[in-house]
């Protein structure tokens, strides 16, 4: 039986006192949709109004369920659910994912090309471009930056260090990158952390000050409340029309979507299956996201765990009905898929598919792995929220019933499970996200399944998968990226290295009195030329 | 004077007791703070040095001497998490938030309460009274959580009369923020009320059988009167205790009504903190909710003696 939507925070207004702690037609999605629709997901810019003249001034109040603990690219991901719009309001981007034309565009820089066999790129900036503190944006500040991001361990760092041998100045305001390899899609690296400027001053205190060349300053910041940015008079690109920026942080995606409806906030961004849903049925206009392997399961194939045998990875992804999971945690929203690159994704081909649901076959290769001294133990951690709970308890019946001996623990936070899996080591299976996104999917691949990722935490890699990715990486055309991610598909297949569920629908949505928002790569928007009508 | 001492003898201590004691808690948490600081992905020698860096692994009594040294002085250290600012600071923030839903709340159940209950035991075993004792009883068995999902069902989404979310801070516009306050105190005030009403009702119907009732009434006195005027005020004992218990409780457990409502209050700082391991925020946090705590209930203790003089002569 479906709960209604009001007594679902019940459930996890619960879960936090204890830690003390439908589908619409394609055609409904909008003409805009850039991508595969499935359902109501149709990725891309949806159901937007036609806008008229600009109107200068007023406040955009931004509802998002996640507060980001610093506005530092090094320090804090960046993506649109993780604080990467507040940070794009400080420091914008040197490029930025257009959805409409599905291709990186100069954003902050004047432009980024590269030669003929992509391993030089230059970055010209454009000239006259200040940081807020009144200091020059130069070459010189880029670099500064980006080494400033690399010594720091920035999430992207790993798979700059592997790739990029050279950064030299080359004059006031360009400048060259040297690569060990041919890397076409290298500027998709300047839309996220490593494109978003630091200026010096901001490691000049004692604490982080963030401190950009973006459309807006932070001015006000109340913890756990909402973070205040006001125009940037000096901003390149001319002021942009509002006067101020708002963040609110409302944790209930329910709230939050109650909130939107409300008018209370004139943007937000969502992530709960049922509350998107929700949203694209009602044809609200924004930017739809789906992110690949969203929900997957980490199988830890170091020596000694359950995971370092290829045939018990396998049979935990045949074991696995996706369907049923997402039945029982989701009530049926959203899309799931064992493809590494979804029905939802610009990279999907009829036939490239994970590994199918096939209990029996999953069966035999645990009886096979028992006769090899396998116990049919295996842990599997997940988080404490109902969704989660039901994710966990789905994931261990099914597991059960092909000769495992699941148990399933649930921790009591993010900062646990992060413990126990990334610090410690000490999970045999865990709940994780990969995230891999349409807009550049090459450095989260390389991430998690390189042998120097970086960020697979123990999933299986092997110098074949390492080769399958280089050769991903080196894609130049539609045609050379369908047949490298089909080979890619295979050799996941193969090896196994985790669970997959399906993808996640990040939904950045807007009331229709609010016009001019930009896209970016993991669903941040840019908000320099958005107004309120 | 000599009560007013022994009193904050005794504040001392308990706070000492409470200060340790959530010192321990926060220690036994599990998780690690040089984890959710750092995030995932770094070598595990930046953990060390971040756990050192932090006194992570002092032994727990030597850190509570540590953050105790500094609490006497004011300083309740620093957030570990970013933003990096004074626990104060965010205490200041918090408080004022916390404060004004337990006091609306509070007054709410008051002014609901002491009316019913006066009612309810004028006509004791009457209609009335059945229908206010039920109807208690009613309040008492719904959790807040269900009561908070009822009231934003029907009065936010239905009726569209209050906002969803949000807190709007009084500095900012006094109107704004009573119209987002009022639905989280009508919510906290629900369960207040029931038990306010109930204690009272008990109260006033055993003084209603007492000699100078019966002299009022003789008198000629009318009921309201004899209710208000005589009845009442020697009827408030439990009912002033436990309107001080309830203050202090409210000021730090309001998480529920505070998740629901998305509101800055102490109780999201508790959790927030516990969540992350964020230290200095849960135990300045629960330092602050217990001198509030203690101190209304001394307020309480003393307010004995206007409410009956012969208490005074007791503890003489």
């Amino acid at each position: 039986m479906t709960p209604p939507r009001i007594v679902r925070p019940l459930l996890a207004a619960a879960a936090t006192l204890v830690l003390v702690t439908s589908c619409a037609s394609s055609e409904d999605a909008g003409e805009r949709a850039s991508g595969p629709t499935v359902g109501a997901f149709a990725p891309g810019l949806v159901n937007i109004p036609d806008a008229g003249d600009v109107v200068e001034g007023g406040t955009l109040t931004f509802g998002s369920y996640a507060e980001p603990l610093e506005l530092d690219p090094v320090k804090t991901i960046v993506a649109g659910t993780t604080g990467g719009t507040e940070m794009a309001a400080v420091y914008d981007v040197l490029m930025r994912w257009d959805e409409d034309e599905q291709s990186i565009v100069p954003q902050l820089a004047e432009s980024l090309t590269a030669d003929e066999d992509h391993t030089t790129w230059t970055l010209t900036l454009r000239p006259g471009v200040e940081f807020s503190d009144g200091t020059a944006l130069d070459a010189e500040a880029v670099r500064w930056s980006i080494e400033r991001y690399l010594a720091q361990g920035g999430h992207d760092a790993a798979v700059w260090k592997h790739n990029v041998t050279g950064l030299e100045v080359t004059g006031e305001l360009t400048v060259e990158f040297t690569l060990a390899r041919p890397w076409p899609s290298f500027d998709s690296l300047f839309t996220t952390g490593i494109g978003m400027v630091v200026a010096r001053a901001a490691d000049a205190g004692e604490q982080f000050t963030p401190i950009g060349a973006g459309p807006f300053v932070l001015s006000d910041r109340a913890p756990q409340e909402r973070m205040t940015f006001t125009a940037n008079p000096d901003y390149f690109a001319g002021r942009p029309p509002l006067d101020t920026l708002e963040f609110v942080y409302i944790v209930d995606p329910n709230a939050l979507w109650d909130s939107f409806g409300q008018g209370e906030v004139s943007m937000a961004i969502l992530r709960d299956p049922i509350v998107v849903e929700e949203a694209l049925t009602e044809e609200t206009p924004g930017y739809l996201q789906m992110v690949g392997l969203g929900v997957t399961g980490l199988i830890n194939s170091r020596e000694g765990r359950p995971g370092a045998d290829v045939r018990v990875r396998q049979a935990i992804q045949m074991a696995i009905d996706p369907e049923l999971v997402n039945e029982r945690a989701n009530d049926g929203a959203g899309v799931v898929s064992s493809s590494l690159f979804p029905a939802t994704s610009r990279l999907h081909q009829e036939g490239v598919v994970g590994l199918p649901h096939d209990p029996d076959g999953a069966r035999e290769l645990v009886e096979a792995a028992k006769a090899d001294g396998f116990d049919g133990k295996i842990t599997y951690l997940q988080g404490s929220s109902p969704q989660q709970r039901a994710i966990g308890l789905a994931v261990k019946a099914q597991l059960d019933a092909v000769g495992f001996d699941a148990t399933t623990e649930f921790l009591p936070s993010i900062t646990d499970l992060i413990t126990r899996v990334v610090v410690d080591g000490d999970y045999d299976m865990s709940t994780w996200g990969f995230s891999w996104r349409d807009s550049a999917p090459y450095a989260r691949v390389f991430g998690i399944n390189h042998s120097a990722g970086g960020i697979g935490y123990g999933t299986a890699t092997s110098p074949e998968m390492d080769r399958l990715i280089e050769d991903f990486q080196a894609a130049a055309t539609e045609e050379e990226q369908l047949a490298t991610a089909e080979a890619l598909q295979a050799g996941w297949n193969e090896l196994a290295p985790a669970m997959v569920l399906g993808p996640t629908a990040e939904f950045n949505l807007w009331q229709e009195d609010v016009h001019g928002v930009a896209t970016n790569s993991n669903t941040m928007v840019l908000l320099d030329e958005a107004w309120v009508s | 004077m000599r009560k007013v001492v022994v009193r904050l003898t005794e504040l001392v201590a308990v706070l000492l007791i409470v200060s340790f004691g959530v010192f321990l808690m926060v220690a036994l948490i599990p998780g690690d703070p040089a984890v959710a600081i750092l995030g995932e992905g770094k070598p595990p020698e930046q953990y060390e040095e971040l756990r050192q860096e932090l006194g992570l692994n002092d032994p727990v009594v030597v850190r509570y001497f540590d953050w105790l040294g500094g609490a006497v002085t004011g300083d309740l250290g620093n957030s570990i998490m970013p933003p990096q600012s004074p626990v104060a600071e965010r205490l200041l923030a918090a408080i004022p938030v916390s404060l004004q839903l337990a006091a609306m709340g509070l007054v709410i159940a008051l002014v609901v309460a002491i009316p019913l209950a006066l009612w309810s035991a004028a006509r004791q075993g009457g209609l009335v009274d059945r229908i206010v004792g039920a109807s208690m009883f009613g309040l008492l068995s719904i959790p807040s959580f269900l009561a908070g999902l009822l009231l934003i069902m029907v009065l936010v989404n239905d009726l569209g009369w209050f906002p969803r979310s949000q807190w709007v801070r009084v500095s900012d516009s006094l109107t704004g923020n009573l119209h987002h306050a009022i639905l989280p105190a009508i919510v906290i005030a629900l369960s207040e009320i029931a038990l306010f009403t109930r204690i009272l009702r008990n109260d006033l119907v055993v003084t209603l059988q007492e000699d100078f009732v019966l002299a009022a009434r003789a008198k000629g006195q009318p009921p309201w009167r004899i209710m208000v005027g005589d009845a009442l005020r020697p009827s408030s004992f439990s009912l002033v205790t436990l309107f001080g218990i309830s203050t202090g409780r409210l000021i730090g457990s309001t998480v529920i009504v505070e998740y629901l409502f998305a509101l800055p209050g102490m109780g999201s700082l508790i959790v927030s903190g516990a969540q992350t391991g964020n230290f200095p925020i849960v135990q300045g946090a629960v330092l602050v909710t217990a001198v509030i705590y203690v101190l209304v209930n001394s307020c309480v203790d003393l307010s004995y003696g206007f409410l009956d003089p012969r208490t005074r002569r007791v503890h003489a």
